[in-house]
């Protein structure tokens, strides 16, 4: 299936400047669009990569990830040196096991078809543990790799590309240690002491305040508690939402890269709003519990929406007509200029809490924290998955709000350790900042120290040239 | 005849965990048991399941922990088998790896765990016989040297399963029979202070 080039324009980072806005407001219009129903499954094929950043996620294809495994002494060694956790023979035999006992819940995966499915699945699973052999086979993962399987249904391929993708964002919790999880579910309990004390408080004395019992949920995405059509749906308005998300956030967070001069005049905005980077530096290096200084470079209908003081539909409305106006020549580029990678908004976490909250019911007449695993166990199949978006962003934006106000929300806030990612990732596109500090909580040193470096004057080291 | 009330009253709970390799059927086991089910393609566990059977004959009621078997959910493990009656250590008799797996984890039961719990090692997949790598003396010795009970069972076919469990259920230490008002004041007291004790916690 050869759509890339048709789509490939649309990819964030590789338009030019002038055009960005533009195309930042229609990719906003068709998000809001799938937010809101979810996407056809004539264009779910064609437009997963994109919501996955397939463009952004390198590696070898299948085919020749497949070779490699094909050959054991080589695939051992290829393995061992990538940081394989155990034998590549374990891990080949693991991915056999558990793909042989995927359930039989699609056509592909019954009766005579069954083998051939089973067979490919074991190829998608063969080549993700030889592309990220720190995660290597974590079960859980053949039942991740199925909608993908079943999106592509001739194409291995372009099924492990998206897949891969998908990984790329969840990954952490398929580590040894299991770390993503963990703060998860952490996450989990903070979001729902927000927006239900009571239930929160309800578990929390039966002893199910850990959120053990959603482990399941999060580690798969609801994959268990869906039929495939409303998964493929729920995945993907969650993905609009999630993108959108971070879109508004971008928006409002602290501006250390500009690519045009003076773009505030432009604007209009008062001089005193922006913050030099290295000012703004300063002051979360100084004060760690302080946020950054907000700066908008947008017009003041859009920070206005952004605050949230107006409602959502009359929000939709300023935007759509703030789309239907020519771009003027020059315009400024707004804070989403090209090549600021934003901080990645996951909503799953909220997903859950809100799949959780519709059964609130049966949660509390819960005695233990058993009798609440036994009811997860049997979760009543999702339906409605565009209205538990619609919830599970509710409940982020409460969150989040609280957490801007108070900045002691576990989940999304930005600490002063935040602060600190959020500036390294601004300049990543500037700064010649290793790979490995791109993601991770492993960054924050690394970013610490760049920082640090710019700070004392040393940034030219960084400057791409 | 109905049991008698006080009977009734002292129905033992009993906490049992399930341990082993990933795919050496401990689900199958845990579903074949209490709802009597098997199937074919049984999906991996992620995090755990929990299901609960009672057996009227011998007055207890298993609340049962089925748990993930990769190395990787390990970090879990001990939320689940904290202060568990007994544990079931299942491997597959057609893997010499989940035998030794099983080893690791009475290794860990003996170390970390209850040490008055009862442990049995089950041999699953009798049914493979054909297909068998462990053989019986092997793993019968190896029970015999730590103490624990050992059966070959198969989830597929219900073989042993039911007896698997009860002989567990029979080896439980017996709750206290006699009636705590006829012994002496101390006890009544000391159980007025725990009484009271719980009244504050609540508030």
């Amino acid at each position: 299936m050869n759509f890339t080039q048709n789509f490939w324009p649309l990819k964030r980072n590789a338009v030019q400047p002038k055009d960005t806005r533009a195309i930042n407001k229609a990719r906003d219009a068709s998000w809001q669009s799938v937010r809101s129903k979810g996407l056809s499954p004539a264009l779910r094929a064609h437009l997963w990569p994109h919501f996955l950043d397939v463009s952004t996620h390198g590696g070898c294809p299948l085919s020749e990830l497949v070779a490699v495994a094909n050959d054991h002494v080589s695939a051992q060694a290829f393995y061992a040196a990538k940081g394989g956790t155990e034998s590549w023979q374990e891990t080949a035999s693991r991915i056999a096991r558990d793909a042989e006992r995927i359930r039989d819940e699609t056509d592909t995966l019954r009766g005579d078809q069954r083998a051939d499915g089973i067979a490919r699945v074991k190829r998608v699973l063969i080549a993700y543990a030889l592309h990220d052999c720190a995660v290597g086979y974590c079960q859980g993962m053949a039942d991740l790799a199925v909608p993908f399987l079943e999106l592509y249904p001739t194409d291995d391929e372009m099924a492990f590309t998206v897949f891969r993708a998908f990984m790329a964002r969840v990954r952490e919790n398929f580590l040894p240690g299991m770390l993503g999880i963990q703060r998860q579910l952490q996450q989990l309990g903070g979001a729902l002491g927000h927006v239900d004390i009571e239930l929160h408080r309800h578990l929390v004395k039966i002893g199910a305040g850990n959120y053990i019992f959603a482990f399941q949920m999060l580690f798969l995405h609801l994959k268990r508690e869906s039929s495939l059509p409303n998964l493929l749906t729920l995945w993907e308005c969650m993905w609009a939402c999630e993108d959108l998300l971070a879109q508004e956030q971008r928006r409002c967070e602290p501006l250390v890269c500009r690519q045009q001069t003076s773009p505030a005049a432009a604007h209009g905005v008062p001089e005193t709003l922006l913050t030099p980077p290295s000012a703004a530096v300063a002051e979360s290096i100084t004060e760690p519990q302080q946020p950054v200084a907000l700066v908008c470079v947008n017009d003041g209908q859009e920070r206005e929406g952004i605050t949230g003081s107006k409602q959502p539909s009359a929000r939709e409305a300023a935007r759509e007509e703030d789309q239907q106006q020519p771009l003027a020549a020059g315009t400024a580029v707004e804070a989403t200029v090209v090549g600021i990678p934003a901080a990645r908004v996951y909503l799953c976490v909220y997903v859950v809490a809100a799949a959780l909250r519709r059964e609130r019911k049966a949660l509390l007449a819960c005695g233990s924290m058993e009798e609440v695993l036994q009811f997860v166990n049997k979760f009543p199949s999702l339906n409605d998955v565009v209205g538990l978006v619609h919830d599970a962003e509710h409940i982020y934006k409460k969150c989040e709000g609280s957490a801007r106000g108070q900045q002691q929300c576990g989940g999304p806030a930005l600490s002063g350790l935040g602060n600190l990612c959020i500036l390294a990732n601004c300049f990543r596109p500037l700064l010649r900042l290793s790979q490995d500090m791109a993601t991770g909580p492993e960054m924050t040193s690394a970013a610490r120290m760049a920082v640090v470096d710019i700070l004392a004057g040393r940034s030219a080291q960084y400057l791409a040239q | 005849m109905a049991a008698p009330v006080s009977e009734l009253a002292q129905q033992q709970t009993a906490k049992l965990v399930l341990l082993g390799e990933m795919g050496s059927g401990k689900s199958s086991l845990v579903l074949r048991y209490v709802k009597g089910q098997f199937f074919d393609y049984q999906a991996s566990t992620v995090g755990a399941a929990f299901l609960t059977k009672t057996l009227p004959d011998l007055n207890v009621k298993f609340e049962i922990w089925d748990t993930a078997g990769q190395e990787r959910y390990h970090s879990l493990a001990p939320m689940y088998y904290r202060g568990a009656a007994a544990a079931i250590i299942v491997y597959d008799i057609t893997s010499p790896d989940s035998f030794t797996r099983a080893k690791s984890w009475v290794r860990e039961l003996q170390r970390q765990g209850n040490p008055a719990m009862i442990m049995a090692l089950a041999g699953n997949k009798a049914d493979l016989e054909s297909q068998r790598a462990v053989s019986v003396e092997e793993a019968q010795a190896y029970a015999a040297e730590n103490g624990l009970y050992y059966l070959e069972t198969s989830a597929k076919t219900a073989a042993n399963v039911n007896e698997l469990f009860e002989e567990i259920a029979r080896k439980l230490p017996k709750p206290e029979a006699a009636p705590r008002q006829v012994q002496g004041g101390g006890i009544v007291l000391e159980n007025q202070q725990a009484q009271d004790r719980r009244k504050g916690a609540c508030c």
